[in-house]
C-alpha cells in the first residue's frame, strides 16, 4: 500500500514539475525567431493483444500525427509566430524529391537517437545538434526554427483488458481485498523539440509525462498532450509587449487609420482583440506601435498616462532595469488602479525578482479584474510552481491553456 | 506442504505451459511456400501478417529508405535466380522475391513474408565477395521459402498465451508476499528469452540450406566461414552494430561457424563438385557495391558511428576511385572524434574503448585533430576545388579558435558552392565569427 501511495506522490510530483530543457543560448536565439515550421511527427501506436503478436495501428498513428501537427501549429500561431505549414508547401517538394525525403527520414532517425542522449542529460541545459542537414528543410519553408515531434502509445485489446481485470480480481480475492492491483489499459508519450534552422541545434525540449496515462487513439487526448507540451514555450512577443497592448485602450478606427497610413498596413490583415487584447498577432503589434508612433509623429504631447508609463516600464524592463520598470508600473497603477494588465506586469516582474508573495498578490488581483486573460493564469501557475504548490499550479496551467477567445477583425 | 513447495509447484506448472506452447512446431511440420497444406488458421494468420508487412513496406517506401541503383538490384536478383530455380516454385511465386538494399549502416539482412529480402547497406559494405553474398542470400531465401515468419508468429502466440495464463495463476501467490508486480517482471524476462528470434533450429536450418544451395549454384560454401569471421570481428570490436538482427538473435556466431565447418568437412564431395565450377568473380562484386560502400561511410558518419565509418574508409581506399571524397570523410571523422567521446564509448567494445582511454585525453585529441587536418590537406591535393573540404577545414579552424582562417575557408566554400544546401549554417558561422572578432577587438 505504501508503495502505491509513493507512486501516486511521484506521479503528482512529475505532473507538477517542469520537464523543459533548454540550450544555453536559447534565450538569445528565441528573441530572433519570427517564423516556425512543424515537421510531420512520427507516431506509432500499438495494440497489445492477448496472443502476443501486437498490432501496429497505422491509421491511428497517422491520425495522431495529424492532430499533433495541427495542435502545435495552432498553439505556436497563438503565441504570435508566423507558422509556415510544411504540409502545403514544402511537403510536396520533399515527397517529390527522393533524396530530400530520405534526408528527412534520416534527420528524424537522428532526432530519435538524440532523444536518448537528451534524457540522459542531467540538469536543464544541454547542447545537442542535428547538424547543418537541417538547412535544406528550414530553407524550403523559410522558417527560423523547426519543430520536431515524435510519439508512441499503446492500447490493449479486449482480451488483454479482460486478462488485466481477471488478474486484478484474483489478486484482490487472494489478498482478501488488501491489495488492489490495477493495470493501465493504455499509455503514451510525446516528445517535442524546437530546432534552430541555422545550425540544427536543439534549442528547447519538452515531453508529455509518460507517468500519466494517455490514450493516443483519442483525438482530444492527443491534442491536449501536444498543447500541454508546447504550453511552456515562450510566445513570440515578450510578455511586456503583450501587456503594452493590454494596457492601451482599444484602438479606435481613427487611430488605426493613422497607424495604417504610417506603415502601409492593409486593413484586412489586422486582427486584434477588442477588449483585453490578450492574444495578439504580429500585425496587431505593428499596428499598435504605429498608432503610438503616429501619435508622436503628429506632434501631440505625450501625457503622463497609464499607457505612456507602461511603455516606459516595458522599455526599462527590456533593458534589464527591473527596479525602474517596477517604479514606472507602480506609477501607472496610481493612475489606473483597476487596470488588470498593469497588475500582471508587476506580478511578472516580482516573479523575476523572486518576490513570490508580491507576485502572487498582483497576479490574483489581475485575475480578479479580468479573469478571461489566460496570460494571468500562466503567470500565477509559474508562481505556484516556484512555491511548490503543484496542484494549484496545474489548475492555473489548465486555465492558461484554455482555448483563446475569438478575435474579432478590425 | 513443506516450505518452498508452492514456488516449486508454480515453477513446474509454468515450465510445463511454456514448453507445451513453445515446442509445438518442429521443422518436419513446415509447409514450404507454394505448397498446399496450411491449416485455415495458418492461412488466416499468413494473410494478416502479409497485410501488416505491406503497410510497413509502404511506410518504408514513403521514407525513401531504399538504395536505388538499377545495376546493383539486377545483380542481386541475378545471384538469387539459381537459388530460386532450385526450389519447387511457380514463376509468379519466384517473382515475389524482391531483393533490395536498405540505406541502413547496421550489419543486417531480413526476409519478409511477402518475399522481399532486404540487405542493409551495412552488411553489403562488409561483404568481400559474391560467395559471401550468396551465403546470406541463401539464408534469407530459406526464411521466406520455409515461411519462418508465419511459424515464428504462431509459435509466439502459443508461448504468449501460455505465459499470460501462467501470469494469472502466479499473480495471487505473488500478491501474498506483496510483490504482484514481480510476477510480471520475473516471468517477463524468462518469457522474453524464450521467444527471441526465429529460434536456433530455424537459423541453423537456414544456414545449412544456404550451404547446400551454394554448391548447387556454383558458389564456394567455404565463404560462409570468412563471413562468420567478419561478424565475429564486428562483435570483438564494437558494441553498436551487433545489436542487429542478423547477428544477435541467431545462435552464437561461433556456434554457427562451427556448424558450417562441420558441414564442409562432412560434405567433401560437394566441395569437389564446386571446385570444378568457375569461381565467382570478385571484381564485379566490388565494382557493383562500390557506390553502396561510399554511401555507407556517410551513413555511419551521420549516425555517429565514427569507427565503423573509419574502418570502411580504410577498406575501400584503393578500390574506390573517389579518393578525394574518402579523404574528406576521413577528415570529418577525425575532426569530430574529440567532441564525441560518449559516442565512441557507446560504439566500441569495452576492450577497444580501454585502448583509447589509456591515452591521455589531450594527447589523443591532438592526434585526432592532426589526422583530420592531414586528411583534409590530402583531399585538397587531389582536388583543389573540393568545396566540402573547405567547409570541413572551416569547422576545424573554428574548433582551433582560429577565426580568420575559419572565415576564409567558409567563404571559399560558399564561393565554390554558392547554392549549397547548408549555406545557412555557414552564414551563421560567419556571423558568429564576426561577432566574436568584434568582441575581441573591443577587449
Amino acid at each position: 500500500m505504501r508503495a502505491k501511495i509513493s507512486i501516486w506522490v511521484l506521479c503528482l510530483f512529475l505532473a507538477g514539475c517542469s520537464t523543459v530543457k533548454k540550450h544555453p543560448h536559447f534565450d538569445k536565439r528565441a528573441k530572433e525567431v519570427q517564423t516556425v515550421s512543424v515537421m510531420a511527427p512520427d507516431v506509432q501506436i500499438t495494440r497489445i493483444v492477448f496472443k502476443g503478436d501486437n498490432e501496429i495501428l497505422f491509421d491511428d498513428g497517422k491520425a495522431a500525427s495529424g492532430t499533433i501537427l495541427k495542435a502545435l501549429e495552432t498553439e505556436l500561431a497563438r503565441r504570435g509566430y508566423d507558422v509556415k505549414p510544411v504540409s502545403t508547401t514544402a511537403g510536396e517538394t520533399i515527397a517529390a524529391d527522393h533524396e530530400a525525403a530520405f534526408e528527412l527520414s534520416k534527420l528524424k532517425e537522428r532526432y530519435a537517437a538524440l532523444l536518448n542522449d537528451l534524457q540522459k542529460k542531467k540538469g536543464k541545459d544541454f547542447r545537442l545538434t542535428l547538424g547543418s542537414d537541417i538547412n535544406r528543410f528550414a530553407d524550403m519553408t523559410g522558417a527560423d526554427i523547426l519543430v520536431f515531434a515524435t510519439g508512441s502509445g499503446y492500447v490493449k485489446s479486449g482480451g488483454e483488458i479482460a486478462k488485466g481485470i481477471a488478474k486484478s480480481a484474483l489478486i484482490a480475492a487472494a489478498s482478501l481485498g488488501t491489495v488492489i492491483y490495477i493495470e493501465q489499459d493504455f499509455g503514451g508519450q510525446l516528445f517535442v523539440s524546437v530546432v534552430d534552422g541555422d545550425n540544427g541545434d536543439i534549442l528547447w525540449h519538452n515531453f508529455a509525462n509518460p507517468a500519466l496515462a494517455y490514450n493516443m487513439t483519442k483525438e482530444k487526448v492527443v491534442r491536449s498532450m501536444a498543447q500541454q507540451v508546447i504550453a511552456s514555450y515562450p510566445g513570440r512577443m515578450r510578455f511586456e509587449e503583450v501587456a503594452v497592448i493590454q494596457a492601451a485602450p482599444a484602438v479606435s478606427a481613427e487611430e488605426a487609420d493613422i497607424g495604417r497610413a504610417k506603415i502601409n498596413l492593409p486593413l484586412e490583415t489586422v486582427k486584434m482583440t477588442a477588449k483585453t487584447g490578450a492574444v495578439v498577432t504580429e500585425k496587431t503589434l505593428d499596428l499598435t506601435e504605429a498608432v503610438l508612433k503616429g501619435t508622436l509623429f503628429l506632434g501631440k504631447t505625450v501625457p503622463r498616462t497609464t499607457k505612456s508609463l507602461v511603455q516606459l516600464g516595458a522599455t526599462r524592463s527590456s533593458e534589464g532595469d527591473r527596479a525602474h520598470a517596477i517604479e514606472a508600473y507602480e506609477e501607472a497603477l496610481k493612475l489606473d488602479r483597476q487596470n488588470p494588465a498593469v497588475h500582471l506586469l508587476l506580478a511578472d516582474l516580482y516573479l523575476q525578482e523572486g518576490n513570490l508573495n508580491k507576485a502572487e498578490k498582483y497576479a490574483k488581483k489581475s485575475i480578479q479584474l479580468d479573469g478571461a486573460n489566460p496570460a494571468a493564469h500562466g503567470i500565477l501557475s509559474r508562481i505556484f510552481l516556484k512555491k511548490g504548490l503543484h496542484a494549484e499550479a496545474e489548475k492555473e496551467m489548465n486555465l492558461f491553456q484554455a482555448p483563446a477567445p475569438v478575435q474579432p477583425t478590425v | 506442504m513443506p516450505k518452498g513447495a508452492p514456488l516449486q509447484f508454480f515453477t513446474a506448472l509454468f515450465l510445463c505451459v511454456m514448453f507445451a506452447g513453445g515446442c509445438g512446431t518442429s521443422r518436419k511440420e513446415i509447409v514450404p511456400l507454394g505448397q498446399t497444406g496450411l491449416s485455415a488458421k495458418e492461412e488466416k494468420e499468413r494473410r494478416e501478417i502479409e497485410a501488416m508487412t505491406r503497410q510497413i513496406q509502404a511506410d518504408m517506401e514513403s521514407r525513401r529508405v531504399f538504395y536505388e541503383e538499377e545495376e546493383l538490384t539486377a545483380y542481386l536478383h541475378e545471384v538469387a535466380r539459381p537459388f530460386l530455380d532450385g526450389l519447387n516454385l511457380k514463376e509468379e511465386e519466384k517473382a515475389n522475391f524482391k531483393i533490395r538494399v536498405l540505406r541502413d549502416p547496421t550489419v543486417n539482412a531480413s526476409a519478409l513474408i511477402t518475399g522481399d529480402i532486404h540487405f542493409n547497406s551495412g552488411i553489403l559494405s562488409r561483404l568481400q565477395n559474391e560467395d559471401q553474398l550468396a551465403f546470406v542470400l541463401g539464408h534469407e531465401i530459406s526464411h521466406v521459402y520455409h515461411q519462418d515468419v508465419l511459424y515464428y508468429t504462431l509459435n509466439l502466440q502459443r508461448k504468449t498465451v501460455g505465459f499470460k495464463i501462467m501470469d494469472l495463476l502466479l499473480a495471487p501467490p505473488a500478491a501474498f508476499v506483496g510483490a504482484s508486480g514481480l510476477s510480471d517482471l520475473a516471468l517477463g524476462l524468462f518469457y522474453a528469452a524464450s521467444i527471441q528470434g526465429y529460434g536456433r533450429s530455424e537459423e541453423a536450418f537456414a544456414d545449412k540450406f544456404a550451404l547446400e544451395q551454394m554448391t548447387k549454384t556454383g558458389h564456394d560454401p567455404a565463404a560462409s566461414i570468412s563471413f562468420f569471421d567478419i561478424l565475429l570481428a564486428e562483435k570483438t570490436r564494437y558494441k553498436r552494430g551487433i545489436e542487429i538482427f542478423f547477428l544477435s538473435s541467431h545462435p552464437s556466431n561461433t556456434a554457427r561457424k562451427q556448424q558450417a565447418s562441420e558441414w564442409l568437412k562432412s560434405n567433401p564431395a560437394k566441395i569437389k563438385i564446386e571446385e570444378g565450377l568457375e569461381k565467382t568473380p570478385s571484381d564485379r562484386f566490388q565494382a557493383l557495391t562500390a557506390g553502396v560502400r561510399l554511401q555507407d561511410v556517410k551513413l555511419n558518419l551521420d549516425f555517429r558511428r565514427y569507427f565503423h565509418a573509419l574502418e570502411l574508409v580504410e577498406k575501400i581506399r584503393g578500390i574506390k576511385k573517389d579518393e578525394t571524397m574518402l579523404y574528406f570523410y576521413e577528415g570529418e571523422i577525425y575532426r569530430r572524434l574529440p567532441e564525441e567521446r560518449d559516442k565512441i564509448k557507446e560504439e566500441l567494445s569495452d576492450k577497444e574503448w580501454e585502448k583509447i582511454k589509456k591515452v591521455e585525453k589531450e594527447k589523443q585529441d591532438k592526434e585526432w585533430r592532426d589526422k583530420a587536418f592531414e586528411a583534409y590537406q590530402k583531399a585538397l591535393v587531389l582536388d583543389v576545388a573540393h568545396a566540402e573540404t573547405y567547409k570541413g577545414l572551416g569547422e576545424w579552424y573554428l574548433q582551433e579558435q582560429k577565426l580568420t582562417e575559419a572565415a576564409g575557408h567558409f567563404n571559399k566554400y560558399l564561393e565554390l558552392k554558392p547554392e549549397a544546401v547548408d549555406r545557412r549554417s555557414v552564414l551563421r558561422h560567419l556571423r558568429d565569427i564576426e561577432e566574436l572578432t568584434q568582441k575581441e577587438a573591443v577587449t
